[in-house]
C-alpha cells in the first residue's frame, strides 16, 4: 500500500518536473517499460489538470503546471477537454428544449467577465410581457424556478412560449437566439442569475446593432443585485421603440467597466 | 540500397507488417515520454530519436541484437538532455486558449462532444454528469458517496478516467471526421 502512494507521489513530481536523481532516472524507465504504470501515469496527469481547474494546487505545484506540464500539446489538449466537458457537464445535464443557451461576447476581459464563463438563458413569450432571464451554468434548478415564477406571471389564457436554442452561439458564429415580439407585449422581462463573484452595481443597456450601427435603444444604470442571498439582477426592458433587428444586451459592471455581451435578434409581429 | 529507416524497421521485424505496427507503437512511445518531459514538441523529438537510430543502425554501428525498444530510449534520453539546456518557452508564453478566462466553445467541439455523450452507457453517463456536477465541499462530499457505492474511492477515479478517455478519444475522431467533411 506504502508503495503504491509512494510511487503515485514520486510520478506526480516527475509529471510536474520537480523530480531529481536518482527517482527521476528510475521512474522514466519504468513508465517507458512498463504499460500499466503508463496508465497510471496517465490517470495522475488527469488529476493534476482537474486540481489545476479547481484551484486545488499548491503555488510551487500550479508554477510548475504553468512552466512545465502544459507545455507539450498534448497536455494542453487535455486541459481543453477538461474544460469543454465541465461546461458541457456543470450545464443542465441534458439539453431541455425550454431553455436556451448563449454564449456572450467578451468585450473586457478581468474578473467579472471570467465568472461568467458560461451562461444559459430561459426565454418566455406571454401576452403581456416577454421574459429574458440569463443563468449562470449551475443555475439549472434556478432556471426551473424562474419558469414557474414567469408561468405564474404570464397570462394564463396565453401559455408562454419557449424556444429551444443551441449552445455555443455568438455574433458571426451562427444563428442567434431569437425571440418574438407580439403585439400585446409591452415589456422584455430580464432575470439575470450572477455568479458567485459579482460587482455592486452594473449598468444595463440594450444596443440595436441592424446595419452595424449601434443605438441605445434602452439603458439602466446602477442595477444591484435583487436578492442579497442570491446574486440576481432583475429589470424591465419597455418594448416601445423595439423593431425587428439583432440586439445586444451589454451588462457592465458599474465600478470596473468591465462587460458581458449577450446578442440576440427580435422580430416584431405585426399580424393582429 | 535500402533507407536508414527500412533499415531501421527491418530490425524491428523482419516481416514488414510487423515492423511498421511496432515502429508506431515506439512512436507513441516515444512522443509519451518526450510529452512527460514537458517538451513543447514531442513529436519532433520523437522524429529526430528515430532518425539518430535509424542512422546508427544503417551505419552498422549497433549490434542488431540489442532490443531496438532499450537502445532508442537510450537516445531519446540523450535527445531529451540536448533539448532540455536550450531555453525553454514557459506553457504560459505559448499561445494557449486556456490562458482565456473562457475558452469560446466551437460548435463542432460541443456537437462532438453530445455525440460522444450520447454514445456513453446511460449508468456511465449518469456517473459522470454526477461526478462533475458539484464543486467545493459538495463535490467531496458527493464523490464521498460515490465512491461507497462504485467499490471505493480509487475504482471511481479509475472509472471516471476511463470514461473521460473514451470520450476524449471519440470527441477526437469526431472531429477529424468533420474536418475531413469541411475539406470535401
Amino acid at each position: 500500500m506504502d508503495r503504491q502512494i509512494t510511487q503515485g507521489e514520486i510520478i506526480r513530481k516527475y509529471l510536474l518536473g520537480t523530480l531529481s536523481e536518482p527517482e527521476l532516472s528510475e521512474i522514466e524507465q519504468e513508465l517507458f517499460f512498463n504499460e500499466e504504470l503508463s496508465r497510471t501515469a496517465d490517470l495522475i496527469e488527469d488529476e493534476i489538470i482537474e486540481q489545476y481547474l479547481d484551484h486545488e494546487l499548491g503555488a510551487r505545484e500550479q508554477k510548475a503546471v504553468e512552466t512545465y506540464f502544459l507545455r507539450p500539446p498534448a497536455h494542453r489538449q487535455k486541459l481543453y477537454f477538461a474544460r469543454l466537458l465541465r461546461h458541457r457537464l456543470q450545464s443542465p445535464a441534458t439539453p431541455d428544449p425550454r431553455v436556451i443557451h448563449i454564449s456572450p461576447v467578451l468585450s473586457h476581459p478581468g474578473n467579472f467577465v471570467r465568472s461568467y464563463g458560461a451562461l444559459a438563458a430561459v426565454v418566455v413569450f406571454g401576452m403581456s410581457s416577454l421574459y429574458l432571464g440569463v443563468a449562470l451554468k449551475k443555475a439549472h434548478l434556478e432556471i426551473r424556478s424562474l419558469e414557474e415564477q414567469v408561468q405564474k406571471q404570464n397570462d394564463s389564457r396565453t401559455p408562454p412560449v419557449l424556444f429551444p436554442m443551441k449552445y455555443g452561439v455568438a455574433r458571426g458564429h451562427g444563428s442567434l437566439p431569437h425571440m418574438v415580439v407580439t403585439p400585446g407585449t409591452r415589456t422584455i422581462k430580464v432575470d439575470l442569475l450572477l455568479p458567485e463573484r459579482f460587482a455592486e452595481s452594473f449598468d444595463v443597456r440594450l444596443l440595436d446593432r441592424r446595419h452595424d450601427e449601434e443605438q441605445e435603444i434602452w439603458s439602466k444604470k446602477d442595477v444591484k443585485p435583487s436578492v442579497p442571498s442570491q446574486p440576481r439582477l432583475t429589470f424591465d426592458i419597455p418594448t416601445q421603440g423595439i423593431r425587428t433587428s439583432t440586439y445586444d444586451l451589454v451588462v457592465s459592471d458599474s465600478a470596473h467597466g468591465s462587460s458581458v455581451i449577450y446578442p440576440f435578434d427580435i422580430s416584431v409581429d405585426q399580424s393582429p | 540500397m535500402p533507407s536508414p529507416l527500412d533499415e531501421f524497421l527491418s530490425w524491428l521485424s523482419p516481416d514488414r507488417e510487423e515492423a511498421e505496427r511496432k515502429y508506431k507503437e515506439l512512436r507513441r512511445k516515444l512522443i509519451q515520454y518526450f510529452t512527460r518531459r514537458g517538451c513543447h514538441i514531442p513529436d519532433e523529438l520523437a522524429d529526430e530519436t528515430v532518425d539518430r537510430a535509424s542512422k546508427k543502425i544503417a551505419e552498422g554501428k549497433v549490434d542488431r541484437s540489442v532490443n531496438p525498444k532499450s537502445y532508442c530510449f537510450g537516445v531519446a534520453k540523450n535527445v531529451d538532455k540536448e533539448y532540455q539546456r536550450r531555453p525553454q518557452p514557459d506553457a504560459l508564453d505559448l499561445d494557449l486558449p486556456f490562458v482565456q478566462p473562457e475558452p469560446t466553445w466551437s460548435e463542432r467541439d460541443l456537437a462532438c462532444l453530445e455525440e460522444c455523450l450520447a454514445r456513453l452507457k446511460e449508468h456511465d453517463r449518469d456517473l459522470l454528469t454526477s461526478y462533475y456536477q458539484y464543486t467545493g465541499s459538495e463535490k467531496i462530499k458527493k464523490h464521498k458517496e460515490m465512491a461507497e457505492k462504485d467499490g471505493g474511492m480509487n475504482a471511481l477515479r479509475i472509472r471516471i478516467h476511463r470514461i473521460r478517455n473514451f470520450l476524449r478519444d471519440c470527441v477526437d475522431a469526431c472531429l477529424r471526421r468533420e474536418a475531413g467533411n469541411l475539406v470535401q
